[in-house]
């Protein structure tokens, strides 16, 4: 082999995650797809209950920790980033999760956003997984910007 | 079956192998697991009760009250997520850890075909997994993607799990291609004729698999356009099935043929696929479609192509490979039985169906009136049914068998072209003590005529 040969044609794990993400993006496509098909029936309600403002600064600060990672040393360190942070919460939902395992507090607030906090903070942390992340988390951007698009922003046309 | 590329692969391509990989067993448990959860809905309140393709609004909450559509749903999801990761796993494998000398150009094709299919699963599974999410969102959070009463569509449904679900015919026939693609030369002593051909035919069923899922839905009354369009495409996969047909008889043509139970399999699914897939044109046609849709040709066309083709196919892998994979060869008498209680109880099954259907039978019925004239055709079908079940017995006490006092197959029983054949069988843990050297397609036929060896 005398030409460089592209990353992703040495790289077995970049090619892994590479077609990972070309599958998922099928999965997200036919979502979509079903979403745009019902537009029109729950365009009422979406521009009724949709707060197109406050998503818009959310969105930024995902659009943020994704360009975070561009132009920094992404081997290593935004991998180490993401491992620790992964660590710290998971920790955070885990215990979360034991206080929810005491039935008076589960009682007290059972089908409440406590849940809700709880199970993203292990979902949302613990899903993101190793070398995985840096890509994955792109993608994820990538995806956010078409949902943005068609269900935010379809609601002012 | 989905499990079988991952052994037989890590043989064909002899690298430090990938039976140890974390993917591989996440991929098989993953898979097993989606497998428990479907049947424990038997356990748990009910089958799912809606059909193998799960059609809403049947499936709706509404008309299907039990759990067996959530089963259905976790089940499917859960398998799906396995096999896609198997799939990375494969096309990784294939695309990147290949041992020096073998380019892609001369890797065994089936290790082609199971590249393929890794492609094609990658493809379709993401889209029954949205259809699943979605009919889980119906059904547990009173969502209406399918229900036509609260604004939603039912066609949507079959529009992506046929999406799904034609690509997922080729995923099952394409493995037993593969397998057969390396049977037949062994067992003609030559090389395959138009390897080339063989490999790239399959990019062109891959290709167009994706674009004829609505010949599953032509009497859902898409349009005489749409009609049009998928008809035209599912005539055209015939193309580069027919090339792969084509090329399996002239590799047969002129060699020196060993009719072993492994290659009377394979020369069955020749014969065999070929009817399921004329059978399947006639259906690509619409009217013809029409007016047998739901109906018993139906059933006859899929089970020559998933019986006459898939399940002979892999019988003829399991004949070829046993050997390597216990070290005893398989038992050529019982294999004999085995091959001909088959295939005369399939097609004693099967093809009177192709009437019955072309009479009116229809699908999915557990009796019907004596008047309809159907009793002595079905009986045919039912005696072909118990001789089938006959040739599966003799296939099982074969294995038993053949595991306990089969004859010693020795390294290469079969006088074979390919690597695996080069290793101990069974195999080393590693496969292979050194990484053996690969000069052209057939690389243990090189080594074993250095002055016959393959052109390239």
């Amino acid at each position: 082999m005398i030409a460089a040969r592209p990353a992703v044609a040495t790289n077995r794990t970049l090619l892994g995650v590479v077609i990972f993400i070309a599958s998922e993006s099928i999965f997200f496509l036919a979502i979509v797809l079903a979403y745009i098909a019902y537009r029109e029936a729950g365009l009422a309600t979406a521009k009724a209950t949709l707060d197109l403002g406050r998503t818009a600064i959310f969105s930024l600060a995902l659009f943020g920790s994704s360009a975070t990672m561009i132009g920094g040393r992404l081997r290593m360190t935004t991998a180490m980033l993401f491992a620790v942070g992964f660590i710290a919460m998971f920790v955070i939902g885990g215990l979360s999760g034991v206080s929810l395992a005491v039935v008076p507090i589960d009682l007290a607030v059972t089908d409440s956003y406590y849940v809700v906090a709880h199970l993203h903070y292990v979902l949302f942390g613990g899903t993101m997984l190793g070398i995985f992340v840096g890509m994955y988390w792109h993608f994820v951007d990538a995806v956010w910007v078409v949902v943005f698009s068609v269900v935010y922003l379809g609601t002012l046309l | 079956m989905r499990s079988w590329p991952h052994r037989k692969n890590a043989f064909s391509i002899p690298k430090p192998s990938i039976r140890l990989s974390p993917c591989t067993a996440l991929s098989f448990w993953l898979s097993l697991a989606g497998g428990i959860v479907l049947y424990f809905s038997f356990l748990a309140g009910g089958a799912p009760d809606t059909g193998w393709f799960s059609y809403a609004p049947l499936a709706e909450r509404a008309f299907a009250p039990g759990t067996g559509v959530d089963y259905y749903i976790v089940g499917l999801a859960v398998n799906g997520a396995g096999t896609i990761i198997g799939a990375i796993n494969l096309a990784v494998t294939i695309l990147l850890m290949r041992c020096p000398g073998m380019a892609i150009s001369r890797v065994p094709l089936f290790v082609w075909m199971t590249l393929i299919t890794s492609i094609l699963i990658l493809g379709a599974y993401p889209a029954l997994t949205a259809a699943l999410v979605m009919l889980l969102v119906d059904r547990g959070l009173g969502g209406h993607f399918f229900d036509p009463a609260g604004g939603g569509q039912a066609v949507l449904w079959q529009h992506l799990f046929w999406f799904f679900g034609h690509p997922e015919v080729y995923i099952m026939i394409l493995p037993a291609m593969g397998m057969i693609s390396e049977v037949i030369p062994v067992f003609s002593r030559k090389p395959i004729f138009g390897y080339a051909f063989v490999a790239g035919s399959s990019v062109a069923i891959a290709f167009l698999s994706f674009g004829v899922w609505a010949h599953h839905m032509f009497a859902v009354g898409l349009g005489d356009t749409e009609n049009a369009i998928f008809s035209a495409t599912s005539m055209l996969i015939a193309i580069p099935t027919g090339v792969k047909i084509f090329n399996w008889i002239a590799t047969m043509i002129g060699g020196r043929l060993r009719m072993t139970t492994a290659m009377l399999f394979a020369v069955g699914f020749i014969a065999m696929f070929v009817i399921g897939g004329l059978s399947g044109v006639s259906l690509a046609v619409v009217p013809i479609d029409l007016a047998v849709t739901d109906s018993y040709y139906v059933v006859a066309h899929l089970h020559y192509v998933l019986f006459g083709g898939t399940m002979l196919g892999i019988f003829a892998g399991a004949y070829y490979w046993f050997p390597k994979m216990t070290g005893r060869l398989l038992g050529e008498v019982l294999g004999r039985w085995h091959f001909w209680t088959a295939f005369v109880g399939l097609n004693l099954t099967f093809l009177p169906q192709h009437w019955l259907g072309a009479v009116g039978m229809p699908r999915r019925v557990f009796t019907y009136a004596a008047d309809t004239g159907w009793g002595p055709l079905n009986l045919i079908s039912t005696i072909g049914a118990a001789i089938l079940a006959i040739a599966i017995a003799i296939f099982f006490v074969n294995v038993v068998r053949s595991l306990r006092s089969g004859e010693i197959a020795g390294d290469d029983p079969w006088d074979a072209f390919t690597l695996e054949w080069s290793t101990t069988s069974p195999p080393l843990p590693e496969n292979f003590a050194t990484i053996p050297a690969v000069t052209g397609r057939r690389p243990l036929w090189d080594r074993k005529h250095p002055e016959l060896r393959d052109a390239r």
